[in-house]
């Protein structure tokens, strides 16, 4: 896996390649869902980490970040994605808790 | 000591009788106060929106005069083109947001070649009404207004870390942000009815961003002047100054200071609040060590100069070990697990899906995204070229600088927002409030476990070891038990055993010196003029003295064994999020330590309660993670 734009969170992956995005949470229980754009139903992350096959010519991802610990004591998470031909990639900054906002990234994948 | 046990318990039958009755009386009240703010927002709102309307056909008149203007006078033709929101020859600049190849960002890269002049930034704008440093204290804004402080703070980290994207990067999460507060814009300056009420309240008003203020107490204060002592352990450093004394038989001042050893020595060691969090988590020791609290104690009469604190030898009088081995408060324990299970598999699927279905509607479905809308993308495009060319060189020494000079620019560009224009197009403005409407259900079951998680049991154990100058040193052992209850009310509970270290001589004395119970319940009460919320505390103490006491200067006093029971109203008023709080408590007692007559004492206090200017100041560090 290539990253084709840290700004924009794009990523080139070979064709079949399994992409596995891991977390880390930091004062906080781990809580994420996610959800493809090409598909209906969003998910919730088991563990640390998720992986998925990129099939389609694009797709988009969408992971949000849900906060789960004392009040005011706030709470990160630290985002890395890697491919399983080669290529890791941390996604810094960590993704800080903000208020009762759930804060999401964007990811696409493209052939 | 049935007499003493008798009074306790009719002290203590009062308290609960009279928390009850302000309970009951405040809940009427809070109906009629909740009714009033809601139609007080309801004005405000309607007194902004009216005024917008007015500004902004003012607005349109003005432009048209210029218009006509420009027409005629070519001398005014350069200022007309300053002050368009469109420039009318976009210039090119090199911004840390275009230097990265490959794809160009959406509002990014885009954004980093469009260049408005700076002038259609700093000129007509309504920043300067705003008070330095706005994001100091997020939670007494709208989530409109911490929406811009988020995305001030995401786009100020990202430069900190050296990250090329400086400006709004929607991808990169700053469209968590940036939606609320296009919403929030819309809300206030628009005329569309698109906008759900619920949302307009949701992102406008300051009291609906409050949820989690009422979330659990704050017994993070303790001092010797109280009759029951709760549990708190502080994380970084708490510091107290009481006047007066509860039944002990001297007056006096004394200044507690109470640290956490591991959030002192992050502190010190320059880690920030969180970063702090960061090491010790998965660290057992360092777990074990924040669960703990040491106290001292300094009694300023003591001493060549008294009032004053000199930190002495001589003035300690005190000094504390706490560890609070039950803490049922903190929503990550594991009793909680399947409530967030549940929540997470229903609420957080749902509020998933409706903003991801939302954002779909919002954005291209290209690889780096963008808006549809053609002229919030041009906006955005606009107000990244403004972000690129701020000049702030942000640094951890001087982040909250550098995120209020972006904050400026960003909410000057949201007062430019072209909402009549974005208007036109109801999609835009539906997905753009349904993606709120996500949160409502959201944040309400979240809350409603959040108020059962602050019900917990916290169990804290201290010993103190009191030093007298010339009379025996004592030691004491209390359990401390908090829960919460119905109403919001905190019940604490108190047990304890005092010793001599060694024993003194003289009739009637033994090891034991005496041995106490007590019950205290709090109520938080309302906002008190601005100043946040305050606890009304009332308490009632049984203590059992197993020998006569021994005076200050050592001598044992006849006949002074016996029981003392004792009451106590006490009311702490916070200074609005400054970690500072004055109480002040009125106490009855049958009698005090040393002499056999009725007392009624007032006391006072000061508290400072350091976690929460820390955790402002400096939450998070530059070290490495």
């Amino acid at each position: 896996m290539q990253q084709v734009s840290a700004v924009s969170n794009v990523y080139k992956c070979a064709d079949p390649e399994t992409v596995t995005l891991t977390f880390v949470a930091h004062n906080t229980d781990m809580r994420i869902t996610y959800r493809f754009d090409d598909e209906d139903q969003p998910r919730i992350v088991q563990g640390n980490s998720f992986s998925f096959k990129r099939t389609l010519p694009l797709r988009i991802l969408r992971v949000f970040f849900h906060f789960i610990n004392e009040s005011g004591t706030g709470g990160s998470y630290d985002v890395q994605l890697s491919g399983s031909n080669g290529g890791t990639f941390p996604d810094p900054p960590p993704v800080l808790q903000a208020g009762d906002f759930v804060p999401f990234r964007r990811y696409a994948f493209i052939a | 000591m049935r007499r003493g046990l008798m009074i306790a318990f009719v002290a203590l039958s009062i308290s609960f009788f009279a928390a009850t009755c302000v309970s009951a009386q405040e809940s009427a009240e809070d109906q009629k106060i909740e009714a009033a703010r809601r139609k007080q927002a309801e004005l405000k709102r309607q007194i902004l929106e009216e005024l917008e309307k007015q500004n902004r056909s003012l607005e349109e008149q003005l432009n048209e005069l210029r218009k006509e203007k420009v027409g005629k006078s070519p001398v005014l033709s350069a200022e007309s083109q300053v002050n368009s929101e469109a420039p009318s020859s976009p210039k090119r600049i090199e911004a840390a947001g275009n230097a990265e190849g490959g794809l160009p960002s959406p509002g990014v890269g885009n954004a980093a070649k469009l260049l408005t002049p700076l002038t259609a930034v700093t000129s007509t704008t309504p920043v300067g009404s705003q008070t330095d440093k706005k994001c100091f204290d997020p939670s007494n804004l709208s989530r409109a207004d911490q929406a811009v402080c988020f995305l001030a703070r995401n786009i100020i980290q990202r430069r900190i870390a050296g990250d090329t994207s400086s400006v709004i990067a929607p991808n990169k999460g700053d469209e968590t942000f940036l939606l609320p507060a296009l919403v929030g814009r819309i809300a206030q300056a628009g005329q569309s009815a698109t906008i759900d009420a619920a949302v307009k309240s949701f992102v406008l008003d300051v009291e609906a961003s409050n949820t989690d203020k009422q979330l659990g107490s704050d017994p993070k204060s303790s001092g010797t002047t109280s009759l029951g002592v709760k549990g708190g352990i502080p994380s970084v450093l708490s510091w107290a100054v009481e006047n007066g004394a509860a039944v002990s038989s001297r007056d006096g001042t004394t200044v507690t200071f109470r640290f956490n050893p591991v959030g002192i020595s992050e502190a010190l060691s320059g880690q920030g609040f969180i970063s702090g969090f960061r090491t010790h988590e998965d660290d057992s020791l360092a777990k074990f060590f924040k669960k703990t609290s040491v106290g001292f104690s300094f009694d300023t009469t003591r001493g060549t100069n008294p009032p004053t604190l000199i930190g002495s030898k001589q003035q300690l009088s005190a000094v504390s070990f706490r560890y609070q081995f039950v803490n049922q408060r903190d929503p990550r324990d594991k009793r909680y697990k399947q409530m967030w299970d549940e929540f997470f598999a229903k609420q957080g699927l749902d509020f998933t899906k409706q903003q991801t279905d939302q954002l779909i509607k919002l954005e291209l479905a290209t690889a780096e995204g963008g808006f549809k809308n053609a002229t919030l993308q041009r906006w955005l495009d606009e107000t990244n070229g403004a972000l690129a060319r701020t000049t702030i060189v942000a640094t951890e020494l001087n982040k909250l600088d550098a995120e209020e000079e972006v904050r400026k620019v960003i909410e000057q560009r949201l007062s430019e927002l072209p909402v009549s224009e974005l208007e036109t197009d109801p999609a835009l403005v539906q997905a753009l409030s349904d993606f709120l409407v996500a949160y409502l259900p959201y944040l309400k079951e979240k809350k409603r476990i959040m108020d059962e998680v602050s019900k917990g049991t916290l169990v804290t154990f201290e010993y103190t070891n009191y030093r007298e100058p010339n009379a025996p040193d004592l030691s004491n052992l209390r359990f401390i038990a908090e829960k919460g209850t119905i109403g919001g009310i905190d019940i604490t509970a108190n047990a304890s055993l005092t010793f001599y270290n060694k024993e003194p001589a003289g009739p009637n004395i033994q090891k034991i010196r005496d041995f106490d119970f007590s019950a205290q319940l709090d109520k938080k009460t309302r906002d008190l003029m601005g100043l946040g919320p305050g606890t009304l505390s009332f308490t009632g103490k049984y203590q059992r003295l197993m020998s006569n006491a021994v005076a200050f200067d050592g001598t044992v006093l006849p006949n002074t064994k016996g029981d003392i029971a004792a009451g106590q109203i006490k009311f702490i008023i916070p200074i609005k999020d400054s970690g500072v709080k004055i109480p002040f408590s009125i106490t009855f007692a049958n009698r005090t330590e040393l002499v056999r007559e009725r007392e009624v004492r007032g006391n006072f206090g000061f508290t400072l309660d350091l976690d929460t200017l820390f955790a402002k100041f400096k939450p998070f560090s530059a070290g490495p993670r």
